[in-house]
């Protein structure tokens, strides 16, 4: 390459290839194929002199910057920002022209000369945006996903939406929950920036104010927020200071078949409109938070069935009686549902009615709810069967053939029927019918322990049943302990694999002698408690019966 | 956490329409409903006398009886027996206390 072709080159053309005088290569090609090379570019190049005066644009360049001019600084006009003087040697960056975006990279040539290289990355860096932005909304929506169901509260979980939404999406974003049944909706709002939570009701009939609000809350799709118009928004929908809403979104929270209640996303005057890719996004979450919203109402709803329905199979409060005392415990293995299948109640004869009070402790076949069912079901029995029966060992009769006819598939239960009668000197009889049960126990004034040896067969298993009954007469102070196999049968102690046993129970209760029954009940229970070590297997129950100490 | 030794089953036939079922393990709520099952396929063979060997249980509980009841039940309804040929004390303690050693045929102690 030398200058001995110069046609068609500038004389600054001319200077510009000056520095490549004198390469070994005098058969190399000529200054218009270069030139043609270098047109044919698709890379911008701008060739200036020592001065930072442009000497070449090919036609890539001009096309990027069209006020670059040969024979003019390049650092000056409209594209000044891309040629910055301090702009280090063979690096690149990227600088904004007009409406491209430009990688610009600086090569000297000699000592005189150096080149600028523009390539045009607009449409790549627009998908590097996008793809930024993506991302982010992915990490969004992963997050919601996470925050969104570490709750089972309603509350908890649109309070996580509205906080959520502030987050990326709008300005202030507001949860309205489905209108209950007293036709007032209850609201969430969060704001951007603030960290409280505002709360509060509206009535239906507000809800009709927010445009398009009313339609979300019925669950209809959601309409383009540039329908919305933000000036109609009322005044209850914003917080106090917020200014003047510029834009509005509602967006129906979907739930299990029924709406689970509305999204309302607010943006300032002035700040960027929801686009469609916001409304795709804040759909997508509005799904999500609908799910948990909705999934948590019907957790509440059925929590609070079974709060309902477990109320009756807890034990009755004991009263207190004429010259005797009772205590009771009961543990279940299912500490979540409270309840299981060992259970005791108490039958007091109606306001002026004759008869005794009656004590029942049994235990069900099975464990949990099915268990807690069945015991339900013994125990209702119980009480109307006792409108027509007061004898102990009748009433375990009757109670068999009326579990032979029940449609559980196992209705065995083992239990211990008690009529309390007061006899003389502050005596207590009980009128024992035991059937199929772990034999109750009688704790007398000098600590000796006696095991009821009455038996009879367990109940729902057999055509008929055998109760022979008995009765045990407890002088002031002695106690009758009745107890389910939950409490002997209780695996554990030093080992962790002995089992408690009628020995060690009976022990136990020995040292209760002089005990009130509470006391007692309480320490046996403790002690049972210690041998299972945590180790919970079965329900275990204790019901005590006392003749009230003497004074 | 007490360790659970799993119900074992071995069924020997020893005679012309009579079954051994030999029972080793915990027989309790978790493995009850195996027990029932299995007797009920053996009683829908032309099976005459379920002979069961309990000497061999660790465990049973209340669960564990109903079973047993079940057993005994669908022997009765299909004109076949059910004897227990062995047990443990713990058991033939079990079966008195809910007076199943009335119903059941047990071995002499």
């Amino acid at each position: 390459m030398t200058t001995t072709r110069p046609a068609g080159g500038t004389d600054r053309m001319r200077q510009s290839t000056h520095h490549v005088e004198g390469e070994p290569s005098p058969a190399g090609p000529g200054e218009h194929l270069l030139r043609a090379i270098v047109e044919a570019c698709s890379e911008g190049v701008v060739l200036c002199d020592s001065d930072g005066v442009v000497v070449m644009v090919n036609a890539a360049a001009a096309r990027m910057a069209p006020e670059i001019l040969p024979g003019r600084p390049a650092a000056s006009g409209g594209a000044a920002a891309l040629f910055g003087p301090d702009h280090p040697e063979g690096d690149s960056r990227e600088v904004g022209c007009g409406h491209l975006r430009l990688r610009v990279r600086r090569e000297a040539f000699g000592i005189a000369h150096h080149a600028w290289y523009l390539r045009d990355v607009t449409a790549e860096s627009a998908r590097t945006d996008a793809l930024l932005a993506e991302r982010r909304r992915t990490e969004f929506l992963v997050e919601a996903g996470r925050r969104l169901s570490a709750s089972l509260n309603t509350r908890r979980c649109a309070r996580s939406a509205v906080e959520l939404a502030v987050s990326l999406l709008a300005d202030a974003a507001m949860v309205v929950l489905p209108p209950a049944g007293r036709r007032q909706a209850g609201w969430l709002r969060s704001v951007a920036g603030q960290h409280d939570l505002q709360e509060g009701v509206v009535t239906s009939a507000s809800t009709a104010q927010v445009p398009g609000l009313a339609e979300a809350l019925a669950g209809f799709p959601p309409v383009p927020s540039r329908w919305l118009d933000p000036g109609q928004a009322p005044q209850w929908l914003l917080p106090d200071g917020f200014g003047q809403a510029g834009h509005l979104l509602v967006t129906p929270l979907p739930g299990n078949g029924v709406p689970a209640g509305a999204l309302v996303l607010a943006r300032r005057e002035g700040g960027p409109a929801f686009d469609e890719e916001a409304e795709i996004l804040v759909r997508v979450f509005a799904a999500r938070a609908g799910a948990a919203i909705s999934a948590a109402a019907l957790y509440q709803e059925q929590s609070a069935t079974n709060a309902i329905l477990t109320r009756d199979l807890l034990p009755p409060a004991l009263p207190v009686l004429a010259g005797l005392d009772l205590a009771g415990s009961l543990r279940s293995a299912q500490q979540a549902g409270l309840i299981g299948g060992d259970f005791y109640d108490l039958y007091l004869p109606g306001p002026g009615a004759a008869g005794e009070p009656l004590v029942v402790l049994g235990d069900v076949c099975g464990k949990g709810a099915r268990a807690a069912v069945l015991a339900g079901q013994v125990r209702q029995s119980l009480r109307a069967l006792l409108l027509l029966e007061r004898r102990p060992e009748h009433l375990a009769s009757l109670l068999n053939r009326s579990l032979l006819a029940s449609p559980s598939p196992n209705p065995y239960v083992t239990l211990v029927l008690a009529a309390l009668r007061t006899g003389q000197r502050g005596h207590v009889l009980l009128d024992l019918a035991v059937a199929g049960h772990p034999p109750p126990l009688i704790l007398r004034r000098d600590g000796s322990v006696q095991e009821v040896t009455a038996g009879g067969s367990l109940l729902g298993a057999l055509r008929e049943s055998v109760v022979t009954p008995v009765t045990v007469d407890l002088a002031p102070g002695e106690l009758c302990l009745f107890y389910s196999d939950g409490i002997t049968e209780a695996v554990g102690g030093p080992t962790g694999r002995q089992m408690y046993g009628g020995q060690r129970l009976q022990s136990a209760l020995s040292t209760c002698a002089g005990m009130p029954a509470s006391a007692a009940v309480e320490r046996l229970e403790q002690i049972s408690t210690e041998w299972l070590a945590g180790d919970v297997q079965d329900d275990r129950v204790l019901l005590a019966v006392q003749a009230r100490p003497a004074r | 956490m007490l360790e659970k030794t799993p119900l074992r089953t071995e069924v020997q036939s020893t005679a012309e329409g009579t079954t051994c079922l030999v029972l080793t393990g915990d027989l309790d709520y978790d493995t009850a409903a195996e027990l029932f099952t299995l007797a009920q396929e053996l009683f829908s063979a032309d099976l005459r006398l379920l002979e069961l060997d309990l000497s061999g249980l660790d465990f049973v509980d209340s669960s564990g009886v109903a079973a047993l009841i079940n057993v005994y039940n669908t022997a009765l309804a299909r004109d076949s027996a059910m004897r227990i040929i062995a047990l443990t004390p713990y058991l033939r303690h079990l079966f008195k206390v809910t007076a199943l050693d009335q119903v059941f045929e047990l071995p002499p102690a």
